[in-house]
């Protein structure tokens, strides 16, 4: 099967005349299916425009995009509207409101794509969405406000599921969460990956907070991937100063981290 | 003597003390330049506990009969607003969530810091704008004059936090109080702030207390701990001992997903 993602040598530049800067530079990008990735970067490193340029959402300077076998960084009007409509491709974003529509209840807003198509058992198929992220079917004539964060993130993952998408891209899933929701949506998402094989892209600033669930990482850093590979590897081994940073900057529980006086080196060192 | 010690601390909504209290039974002890750090979700009351050592209130919350908040010796609960002069601000500095808040986003930075210097220290003018370059410099603010004629809305969230630690450290405290002081920076920012906090109570012998709903951000800092949930201390103990040896079930939640999905799980992987 193809990749899902595959950005090679992707170059984005944004604003006109003297204010046009170039937001990201020679970007690579792979996600298999049924992987999970996390691109790992902070804010200013062009991790927003990387996401939008996936959903066909900037002009690009150079490079390809192709996502679920689509070359997207080409499509326009008409035919970006039908690859979104196609829904092989969804976006889960750090607020399940930017998705969800608050006067809506659940159950509309998990079924909606199905009543643009014009489908047939429409209430079934949302029933049995809502039971595949763990909530309860009655939860379906809720509005948005009457239920929890994490019910609404998993309400939000329901909705994208419903178009059996090949890719998600979640921007941030769990950061407005509190811990307990965290670990229930975190768990969630790897069970997607394992009976569905869908693939994932985790775009976010905490490494630490999402690195145990993916398989590979990119690290982006003022435009340009810094550093990608096994999880296991990038973490254990980093050998940008960057990554070395990162990596030693999220707080851990083990005393693995970096000590105060090489975290100042590096930032001395990338200044 | 303690540099802060608290007892029995409640606070209600009802001035008369008869309802349900938001905060009960919260002890705690901090020495001079010790750190305690208090973990606990929103709602946990662990910002309340450290505003009511702030004396700082809403004014329609109290605190309860049996509470004593001792700060030096000093009862902090009976003291009024004038009482309160050289202990707010002076003796206690205190950094929040949401830096770009505190400052006036039509005046230059140095400008609100040498305000404070004058106000509050008496410096003449020359003297508060020399000051408030030293004090740039100390909490690491890369070009200090520059940044002090810079407006709030020039700098990023990490060096608005610097500027409000710079104003919160300006009348050497003996307590500094951060709540939830890196929550919204990025990792290696927060990672920054951190050290420097970790620094400056180095340098100044400074107590800290460090708020946060991230046990990790705590336990980086902080060699005493308690955990919050819904108003009481469920847990207390060295850093070491919560993070080791987690006894509520809620600690453990915190600890156990660090331990399955975050760099801890990576790392624990490449070594077996």
């Amino acid at each position: 099967m193809s990749d899902l993602v595959e950005v090679r040598d992707l170059a984005v530049s944004l604003g006109r005349g003297r204010a046009r800067r170039e937001i990201l530079q020679g970007v690579d990008l792979t996600v298999r299916p049924g992987e999970i990735v996390g691109l790992i970067g902070e804010t200013g490193s062009g991790k927003t425009t990387l996401a939008r340029s996936l959903l066909g959402l900037n002009r690009i300077d150079r490079g390809t995009v192709s996502v679920t076998g689509t070359e997207v960084g080409s499509l326009r009007g008409e035919a970006l509207r039908a690859f979104r409509r196609a829904g092989s491709v969804q976006y889960i974003f750090q607020d399940p409101l930017q998705s969800l529509d608050p006067d809506l209840p659940l159950g509309r807003s998990v079924g909606e794509a199905l009543e643009v198509r014009g489908a047939s058992g429409i209430a079934n198929r949302v029933a049995g969405a809502l039971e595949r992220v763990g909530l309860d079917s009655a939860l379906a004539a809720r509005l948005p406000s009457e239920v929890s964060g994490g019910q609404r993130q998993r309400a939000a993952i329901a909705r994208a599921m419903i178009t059996e998408p090949r890719l998600l891209l979640c921007d941030e899933p769990v950061s407005a969460l509190d811990a307990s929701s965290r670990t229930a949506v975190l768990e969630l998402l790897l069970r997607l990956r394992d009976d569905e094989g869908v693939g994932l892209l985790f775009i976010s600033h905490d490494l630490g907070s999402v690195a145990g669930v993916t398989d590979r990482i990119a690290v982006l850093h003022h435009g340009r991937i810094v550093e990608a590979g096994a999880t296991a590897q990038v973490i254990g081994e980093p050998s940008h100063p960057y990554t070395r940073l990162l990596v030693g900057s999220a707080p851990t529980l083990d005393d693995a981290g970096l000590d105060r006086t090489v975290r100042a080196a590096l930032r001395a060192q990338l200044a | 003597m303690p540099l802060l010690e608290v007892q029995n601390l409640a606070i209600h909504l009802d001035p008369g003390h008869l309802d349900e209290p938001l905060v009960s039974g919260v002890d705690l002890t901090l020495h001079r330049g010790g750190t305690l750090g208090v973990v606990g979700e929103s709602g946990s009351g662990k910002s309340l506990t450290c505003r009511s050592v702030l004396g700082i209130l809403p004014p329609e919350l109290h605190t309860g009969p049996a509470t004593s908040i001792r700060f030096d010796g000093v009862e902090l609960t009976e003291l009024d607003a004038t009482g309160w002069g050289p202990y707010r601000a002076d003796r206690i500095g205190a950094v929040f969530q949401d830096p770009g808040s505190y400052l006036d986003p039509s005046v230059p930075v140095g400008r609100q810091l040498a305000e404070v210097l004058r106000v509050r220290g008496g410096l003449r003018k020359r003297e508060a704008r020399d000051q408030t370059v030293e004090l740039f410099t100390e909490v690491g603010l890369r070009e200090p004059a520059r940044v002090a004629g810079q407006y709030p809305f020039e700098l990023s969230g990490g060096m608005l936090q610097r500027v409000l630690i710079a104003i919160a450290i300006c009348r050497a405290p003996d307590l500094l109080v951060a709540d939830e002081a890196t929550t919204a920076l990025d990792v290696t920012v927060q990672a920054e702030v951190l050290d420097l906090l970790a620094d400056l109570r180095e340098r100044h012998g400074l107590a800290l207390v460090l708020v946060s709903h991230d046990l990790a951000v705590v336990a980086q800092v902080c060699e005493e701990v308690v955990v919050m949930r819904s108003g009481r201390i469920v847990e207390r103990g060295t850093a070491a001992q919560v993070l080791r040896a987690p006894q509520h079930e809620y600690t453990r939640c915190l600890v156990e997903a660090h331990g399955r999905f975050g760099i801890e799980h990576v790392r624990e992987a490449r070594h077996v």
